[in-house]
């Protein structure tokens, strides 16, 4: 049992302000959400409670007694363990392995496989995942990773379990194991620390809420007592319209169509069309291969057949041997810009400026004779700064110190930059708060209605519903749905990328 | 803790080279003074001129996250070919430089066609292409070093004995070299395109980039550096010598990491990697000068280098510590 209260916590990163006199408390036996937009500092509170960072200022008490968390050793002794929103485990060891590597069972230095394995199987079932425990975590999909992180903090036993965003990469199945799960732990007394940006877990889940504004502590609320337009309130001081649907004045003539597009193993016989203006979203469960479709468009997967054209122009004609769009620079070439779901791995270049990180898309653009004008560059961060609302010290600051929504925005920026008129986003506002949310569904809107014809995939429901014209749905690999704005409805699209039903799909979207 | 000792470290880190030099100035003026004398540190900087040209083009391949081993062998060819074109084919001077510049690049062009085409990782295709081009050079050289002769050597005399202004002129090379190649890093496309890929290669391919040209022009680049310093060492020795390069791949990485480079790419420090290039032949000159045996020169040299790679991670680790978010 564990009731930790952290007083008066205060840490700054290089003259900035990440915590300003936070106080929080968490009892046994309850799951405490913990709420705030990105920047608002709640994974700096949650690390410096796992003992990655010290705080400058304030105390931590577990039962009452003051400690010190100096490092992640001192934070497990306290039987405190974090399930971090990034994905760490190790590919070339297997589901076992990643779990015990904090302690191998095992004598003089030798690993007792048998004990692992029957172990980590043991906990595994005991989470109702379908995962084998001597499985290569590398085979493993990006949801069953997760599940193996949350074992791994399990398998340590301690009072306290602190889970950052554990629902991101989970389909809508896994997420119910998951609230199994953590209803599971409340009930054996330990204290949930619980962060998510998707309110309806919160409200679901948790028995009381902590929010988090700009470092500021703002209240702790009981669940039952507060409304989901209350929390959002706390949170960013605004109210935020969700229940929003895309505005289709703005849609007109065809742009890209795509026929019978295939990738063996990975989808078949896809075909749309994409039209200026328009907000065309890609909706399916985990690994139903939807990221899969965008990205044979923009030169990062090679189709093995079907057909594109571009402005009337034919890009892709794979029986005829065509793909002008084989590499992400000739779909760009193309107009073609792209936001990847993937920001840490694919998106940013960590170790470069904020400055960089927005031009390296157009270094042809800004420089002459190999040159790059500083002018030029600057120019084009002040336009982006302004129309994006990007929050940066410098532009020499190193990318990595922002938020993930201001990360995000530079990503955008970076593909918008390229003067695109056909957009692939994908999960574009994954990981990032409800204010920088509402900021890119508002700049989506904006620039459908200045002609971009944007493709956007997506895992949340909501956002498809409330920002695209249509939606098409994907079930293994195969399209099973296409939902003009009238027919959205979110039950009908479950329906569809469970393969339980067909909608949509009578050949109507090909004029 | 605070924005001072945050400060310290990045002070630390950004100068860690000169504190190293200037510690092992300090050892070594202990053990005997001679060894700082002005002359002497005038003859590092004109037996550095080679060592730091070769490494400001490594600092390129090590800042693209992957790494020339293939230089000495360049390095080698290219010295036989620049004596051997000049003696035994009667080219000038000039027709022999281009003539072995074209080889290097060929050269460079074979290292990085193999990197991206066939995607062997770097470490692995330019030590194996190094065993080729050395190979080369002993069929083409029938392992023999060739002489010029003087009425041929004085045009690059001037270059490896010449002064201008009471500067040596090798100096004014590797000045203008590094001068050119920090505003390619700094300023230009290419520079942006290199610290890009070397940061995240998937994301730079995803941008638009084309990673697979780019990383070729950077083996060309380390390739033709490779040749500057074969240029250099026929015009200070007035001779070749199949062996020209031997050693030349680890003086200049251990100059670039020395410098504050990192092995994982992304980040190139060029003035580090002048200073670390000086460091490394400072630091084997003094061991010469005390006449030590060849073993405990190396052992020093690599101590030199594990004293450099772990200040460069203590500092760097303080750093995260104190200042990641």
């Amino acid at each position: 049992m564990a009731d930790i209260t952290l007083q008066h916590i205060t840490k700054t990163f290089g003259g900035v302000k990440a915590l300003e006199d936070v106080s929080l408390s968490f009892s046994p036996g309850e799951i405490h959400a913990v709420i705030g937009e990105n920047g608002a500092g709640k994974s700096t509170v949650m690390k410096i409670l796992g003992g990655l960072y010290p705080a400058d200022d304030g105390e931590i008490t577990v039962n009452g007694v003051k400690q010190e968390i100096n490092s992640v050793a001192d934070a497990q002794k306290l039987g405190i363990n974090i399930v971090y929103q990034e994905l760490n485990l190790m590919p070339d060891l297997t589901v076992a392995e990643n779990i015990f590597l904090h302690q191998l069972p095992g004598k003089c230095g030798l690993v007792d496989k048998a004990t692992m394995n029957a172990k980590a199987q043991e906990l595994l079932d005991k989470m109702h995942v379908a995962i084998q425990a001597t499985t290569p975590a590398s085979e493993l999909t990006v949801s069953q990773q997760q599940m193996v992180e949350i074992a791994n903090a399990l398998s340590m036993d301690g009072d306290t379990i602190i889970l950052d965003e554990p629902t991101a990469a989970l389909n809508i199945q896994e997420v119910d194991t998951l609230y199994d799960i953590v209803r599971n732990l409340k009930s054996q007394g330990k204290t949930v620390i619980y962060i998510s940006h998707r309110l309806k877990e919160i409200f679901d889940l948790s028995d009381r809420i902590s929010v988090l504004r700009d470092g500021h502590f703002i209240q702790t609320v009981a669940t039952k007592d507060i409304t989901q337009d209350g929390l959002v309130a706390l949170m960013v001081g605004r109210t935020i319209d969700q229940s929003r649907k895309a505005d289709t004045s703005s849609v007109k003539d065809i742009v890209l169509d795509v026929s019978n597009l295939t990738k063996n193993g990975l989808f078949q016989d896809i075909s749309f069309s994409l039209k200026k203006g328009e907000i065309l979203g890609f909706a399916g469960l985990m690994g139903c291969g939807k990221e899969e479709i965008a990205k044979a468009l923009y030169g990062l997967i090679q189709p093995d057949a079907g057909k594109a054209t571009l402005d009337g122009e034919t890009v892709l004609d794979i029986a005829n041997g065509v793909n002008d769009i084989a590499s992400p620079s000739a779909a760009i070439g193309h107009g073609i810009g792209y936001v990847t779901e993937d920001r840490k791995n694919a998106g940013i270049f960590a170790s470069m400026s904020v400055r960089e990180n927005l031009t390296a898309s157009i270094l042809k653009t800004l420089s002459s004779l190999g040159i790059i004008s500083a002018e030029k560059e600057q120019a084009l961060l002040d336009k982006y700064t302004k129309s994006m609302n990007m929050k940066y010290a410098t532009p020499a600051q190193p990318i990595s110190g922002l938020s993930g929504g201001n990360q995000q925005k530079f990503v955008l920026s970076r593909a918008l930059a390229t003067d695109c008129h056909v957009l692939i986003l994908l999960e574009p506002t994954r990981g990032i708060d409800v204010g920088a949310k509402s900021e890119i569904y508002d700049l989506l809107k904006e620039l459908a209605q200045n002609g971009m014809a944007i493709l956007m995939v997506s895992s949340e429901l909501a956002e498809l519903i409330a920002n695209c014209h249509r939606i098409a749905v994907i079930f293994q690999g195969r399209q099973t749905g296409l939902l003009q704005q009238k027919d959205f409805d979110q039950e009908l699209i479950m329906q569809c990328a469970t393969g339980n039903k067909t909608f949509g799909m009578g050949g109507s979207d090909h004029e | 803790m605070n924005k001072s000792s945050t400060n310290i470290w990045a002070v630390a880190e950004k100068y860690g080279i000169f504190i190293i030099f200037i510690i092992a100035a300090i050892v070594f003026a202990c053990i005997n003074p001679k060894m700082v004398h002005p002359d002497q540190l005038f003859s590092v900087l004109l037996s550095a001129s080679w060592v730091a040209v070769g490494a400001a083009g490594m600092t390129f391949a090590i800042c693209s996250a992957g790494m020339d081993l293939s230089v000495p062998g360049i390095m080698a060819l290219c010295c036989s070919l620049l004596a051997k074109l000049i003696m035994d084919n009667g080219l000038s001077t000039g027709a022999a430089i281009i003539v072995m510049a074209i080889i290097a690049a060929c050269c460079g062009i074979l290292n990085g066609v193999l990197i991206t085409k066939l995607k062997i990782p770097p470490f692995i295709t330019t030590l194996a292409t190094c065993l080729c081009f050395h190979g080369i050079t002993q069929v083409y050289t029938g392992n023999n070093g060739t002489t010029l002769a003087a009425e041929q050597y004085a045009c690059l005399k001037v270059l490896g004995h010449g002064f201008t202004l009471g500067v040596p002129n090798k100096i004014y090379v590797v000045i203008l070299v590094y001068a050119i190649l920090l505003f390619v890093y700094h300023k230009s496309a290419f520079g942006v395109k290199i610290r890009a890929i070397g940061s995240n290669e998937t994301a730079a391919r995803a941008t638009g980039i084309k990673v697979d040209r780019t990383l070729i022009a950077v083996y060309v680049m380390t390739a033709l550096t490779a040749a500057l310093a074969a240029i250099l060492n026929v015009a200070t020795m007035g001779s070749s010598s199949p062996k020209a390069g031997n050693g030349f791949d680890l003086d200049c990485i251990t100059a670039v990491v020395l410098g504050g480079s990192a092995l994982s790419g992304g980040k190139g420090r060029l003035t580090g990697t002048l200073v670390g290039a000086l460091l490394v032949v400072f630091v084997n000159q003094c061991l010469s000068f005390l006449s030590v045996s060849e073993a405990v020169r190396v052992i020093v040299t690599g101590l030199v280098l594990v004293l450099a790679l772990s200040f460069s991670s203590l500092t760097s680790y303080a750093q995260r510590k104190e200042g990641g978010k």
